[in-house]
């Protein structure tokens, strides 16, 4: 009696099973969103918003966020060229000391209350006063910024500074409203917006947050009206939420899913404006194989990047040429062979020091981001070659960060991205954090990159630093690899996003949206 | 021996003397519960803060200068040995105080609020499914023993058990998300009956590994219980089938099941990390990786952990009361 119940129970489970859609392929895409503005979109980030202050702003979905709900004077552009955002006018004085900013008249903010001079002052002095990471980077130069009026910003530098532009349109001089900021400890949980984009919802530390376009804003209005962006940790939870269609853009997708998601959802590489490096400790002991500058140079030598690149990236991170990645003026690809292997220039070289035979090393990989673990597997086979025993040892991003530190590391894959001057300040400059990690002084790289940094010759500071370049590859601090990349999958037509048109030194998809205006002509811009 | 009647009805302990055990049992637990949270609270911070790694250096990124990431220690509550840190952190959570996230600067209560109403929810589903699926499988596999039914019981629990969470989740939402588009692929919304089509796959992946723990064990017991004389009798009396299957069968026999299942209640939970995160969900497992141990947001992590080993204790309680009612053979000590 019993048998032919469960039975007939097994068969109706395995029929339920069974019936799906008549086409039981993964879902298309939906239909090209071409008609603006679009209504909502929905972006997924890897992690959570959890501050929304500068200080402490360092994550990505804080660093998306804020160039989104906050004006700057300037913003940048793809070719690290900027373009005036709330400023009507930038005018530097003979001795390079002092820039005067003017305001674009009639500015206001998301409730309709003005935004002022003071408050860029206020954008400085916090950053200065309030303990942070940025006012070394960006603002050192900057003596006092002065409000004579309500349109009218005086910036007094300590030395000519080339590059203010471009600490302007930093998300860390996003400009907010003094009074608000000063009368409400709360004000960077619901603060109110100088830029495209104005915050409506989010809990800190909660997974989801939504902003909607600002209707207030200067160069709206935007293409896309509302975006909830969701964090989503798990990577393959990206591909399946972007294949099911729960998701219309995923930011730092495996590449692996470049050719799991059904036809139809444009995936393409977003450059991160930065570049892969294996870099060396040289806090390490006097003697140690790696203290020597010619094995550090026969290892770049022995790298294949192009395999590298094809193995670990799927073919989307451009092999290294030089000290920084293709684009800027700045960068110089100087690196031996264009970059490209050379095993027996590597064994020629490595046979003139102590270490010809060989040796033992372990190098590090952070192992949370997608493709560095197998980078440094193929770095390791590449070196075996050479003689160089490697093992590879993939850590957790906080663990390789506390490594960088503490000297705890004999060699580490990792990645550094920066503006062009401050990538090389970056890494060169004492005090900064990759100078540190790497132990690294040369005095007269110092002196050419301060040089080149308060340059107010732009010739002259290109010439200086391309100098810098050149002695730093007689030290090899660190091997370039390739030029750090971030795949993006999407649902949304990608002229609508402008994603050709991303500035560096930030999260290219802040400024692909960001950039996307409803009245501007999608398809002016190439791809 | 046995009169033929099933066990419950041999209780005949005066009420008065069940009262006081009751309390006795009730102080003792909470005693224990006591002890537990204490040692979880100094293994969890003593682990915590061995692992290499530094909030604040998370917090503040690799522009930070060591004078910035030592103001900021002090700001943050993180300067002093680590005794007097976990002084001043038993202090307050003897005051009910969980601390404060240094990532998000909110309340590590907060946190449990916004995110254990999921978790518990999840664990809820994931018994009330396990139990619907696992009792008459259990039943089932003990009746029909030695059958193909056995057989492949026996090869479906070993292959499901053998099978990591992870896995078998993505395969769920390959099949019965992105494929037959029965259930979201991620995500949640709060408030009931809704949520329940979030929950039902992340339930059935957290299943997949309880069922067949609970359907063997219960199979077992079925099995031992059906030797007893009591259940010869009854079948000799010519008790109607639903009859002699719940009362002289499966009530006897589900006390070590219930039992099991709060004691691997710890397992449900720290099953709840993997799946949250495959499923999207933003609950107290969620919460502990992805702002707590990735961020090296220490509050958070011994807070939630802390609550992990409270829901645990009381759980365990619980079980043990609820076996109690089922089979007073187990009340014994």
């Amino acid at each position: 009696m019993r048998r032919p119940v469960l039975t007939v129970w097994l068969l109706c489970f395995v029929a339920l099973l069974a019936c799906g859609p008549a086409d039981d392929g993964l879902p298309g895409p939906t239909e090209e969103q071409t008609e603006l503005p679009i209504p909502s979109v929905t972006i997924s980030l890897s992690s959570k918003l959890t501050n929304l202050d500068i200080v402490g702003s360092t994550h990505q979905p804080s660093i998306v966020t804020l160039y989104l709900i906050a004006g700057q004077l300037f913003r940048l552009n793809h070719d690290w060229s900027v373009e005036p955002e709330l400023a009507e006018s930038m005018v530097v004085s003979g001795d390079g000391l002092t820039v005067t900013v003017t305001l674009k008249e009639g500015l206001v903010y998301s409730d309709g209350t003005p935004v002022t001079s003071r408050d860029v002052a206020f954008a400085y002095t916090r950053n200065r006063d309030h303990p942070g990471s940025y006012f070394p980077l960006l603002l050192a130069p900057v003596r006092q910024v002065e409000a004579p009026d309500s349109r009218t910003a005086v910036f007094h530098l300590k030395e000519p500074y080339l590059d203010l532009r471009l600490a302007l349109a930093h998300m860390a001089m996003g400009i907010h409203p003094r009074s608000r900021i000063e009368e409400d400890p709360e004000y960077f949980h619901h603060p109110v917006s100088s830029g495209p984009y104005v915050l409506k919802e989010w809990i800190p530390g909660a997974s989801k947050w939504v902003i909607e376009a600002n209707p207030n804003y200067v160069r709206g209005p935007m293409a896309i009206e509302r975006i909830e962006l969701v964090a989503v940790p798990d990577p393959t939870s990206r591909v399946l939420q972007l294949a099911a269609g729960t998701i219309d853009y995923v930011f730092d997708l495996p590449v692996m899913a470049r050719t799991a998601l059904p036809a139809g959802i444009d995936t393409y590489p977003a450059p991160h404006n930065g570049q892969y490096h294996v870099a060396f400790n040289g806090g390490l002991p006097e003697g140690h194989p790696l203290r020597n500058a010619q094995v550090r140079q026969a290892i770049s030598l022995a790298i294949d990047r192009d395999e590298v690149n094809q193995k670990a990236f799927g073919g989307i991170s451009a092999p290294a040429r030089g000290f920084q990645y293709a684009g800027p003026p700045e960068s110089l690809f100087n690196l031996p062979f264009g970059g490209k292997r050379n095993l027996a220039a590597a064994r020629e070289l490595l046979a003139e020091t102590p270490f010809g035979d060989g040796f033992s090393v372990t190098l590090q990989a952070w192992g949370q981001r997608s493709g560095w673990t197998d980078a440094a597997l193929v770095i390791a086979a590449n070196l075996e070659d050479l003689g160089i025993q490697v093992q590879v040892e993939p850590l957790e991003d906080a663990v390789a960060s506390s490594n960088l530190r503490s000297g705890g590391y004999e060699m580490q894959f990792s990645g550094l991205a920066a503006g062009p001057m401050n990538f090389f300040r970056s890494q060169w400059i004492p005090g900064a954090f990759w100078t540190e990690a790497l132990r690294y002084r040369n005095p007269e790289v110092i002196r050419l990159v301060n040089s080149a940094s308060v340059a107010i010759d732009f010739d002259r500071r290109i010439e200086l630093i391309h100098r810098a370049q050149e002695l730093a590859l007689q030290d090899m601090p660190l091997v370039p690899i390739s030029e750090r990349v971030v795949l993006v999958g999407s649902r949304i037509d990608r002229k609508i996003l402008f994603e050709a048109n991303l500035p560096p030194g930030t999260n290219p998809m802040v400024a692909t949206l960001a950039a996307a205006q409803r009245d501007s002509d999608p398809s002016s811009t190439g791809e | 021996m046995s009169n033929g009647a099933p066990p419950e009805t041999a209780r005949t302990a005066p009420s008065s003397a069940s009262a006081a055990h009751l309390l006795t049992r009730t102080l003792r637990h909470l005693a224990r519960a006591a002890l537990a949270a204490l040692g979880v609270l100094l293994v969890s911070f003593t682990l915590i803060h061995l692992i290499p790694g530094d909030p604040v250096e998370l917090l503040l990124g690799d522009t930070a200068t060591a004078e910035l990431v030592a103001k900021y220690r002090q700001i943050l509550g993180l300067e002093g040995s680590l005794p007097q840190q976990f002084a001043r952190y038993l202090g307050a959570v003897a005051q009910g105080d969980l601390g404060t996230s240094i990532q998000t600067g909110q309340s590590v209560n907060s946190v449990v609020v916004r995110t254990l109403p999921l978790t518990a929810w999840l664990i809820g589903v994931t018994v009330l499914m396990a139990l619907l699926m696992a009792i008459p499988l259990g039943v089932a596999a003990a009746l029909l023993r030695g059958t193909w039914f056995d057989h492949a019981f026996r090869v479906a629990t070993s292959v499901s058990l053998a099978t990591p969470s992870f896995y078998f989740g993505l395969l769920l939402i390959l099949l019965f998300a992105v494929r037959l588009g029965w259930a979201p692929v991620a995500g949640y919304q709060p408030g009931f009956p809704g949520n329940l089509q979030y929950l039902w796959l992340p339930a059935l992946t957290m299943s997949g590994a309880l069922v067949p723990i609970l359907a063997r064990v219960l199979q077992s017991s079925i099995a031992e219980t059906m030797e007893q004389e009591f259940v010869e009798t009854a079948i000799v009396r010519g008790l109607p089938a639903p009859v002699l299957v719940w009362r002289y069968l499966l009530r006897p026999s589900l006390a070590p099941t219930i039992s099991l299942l709060g004691y691997i209640l710890g397992q449900l939970l720290s099953a709840t990390v993997v799946v949250e995160i495959v499923f999207n969900l933003p609950g107290m497992g969620t919460a502990l990786v992805v702002e707590g141990v990735l961020l090296r947001d220490y509050p958070v992590v011994q807070g939630i952990i802390l609550i992990f080993a409270l829901i645990v204790v009381a759980v365990s309680f619980l079980s043990d009361t609820v076996s109690g009612w089922l089979d007073p053979r187990t009340r014994v000590s």
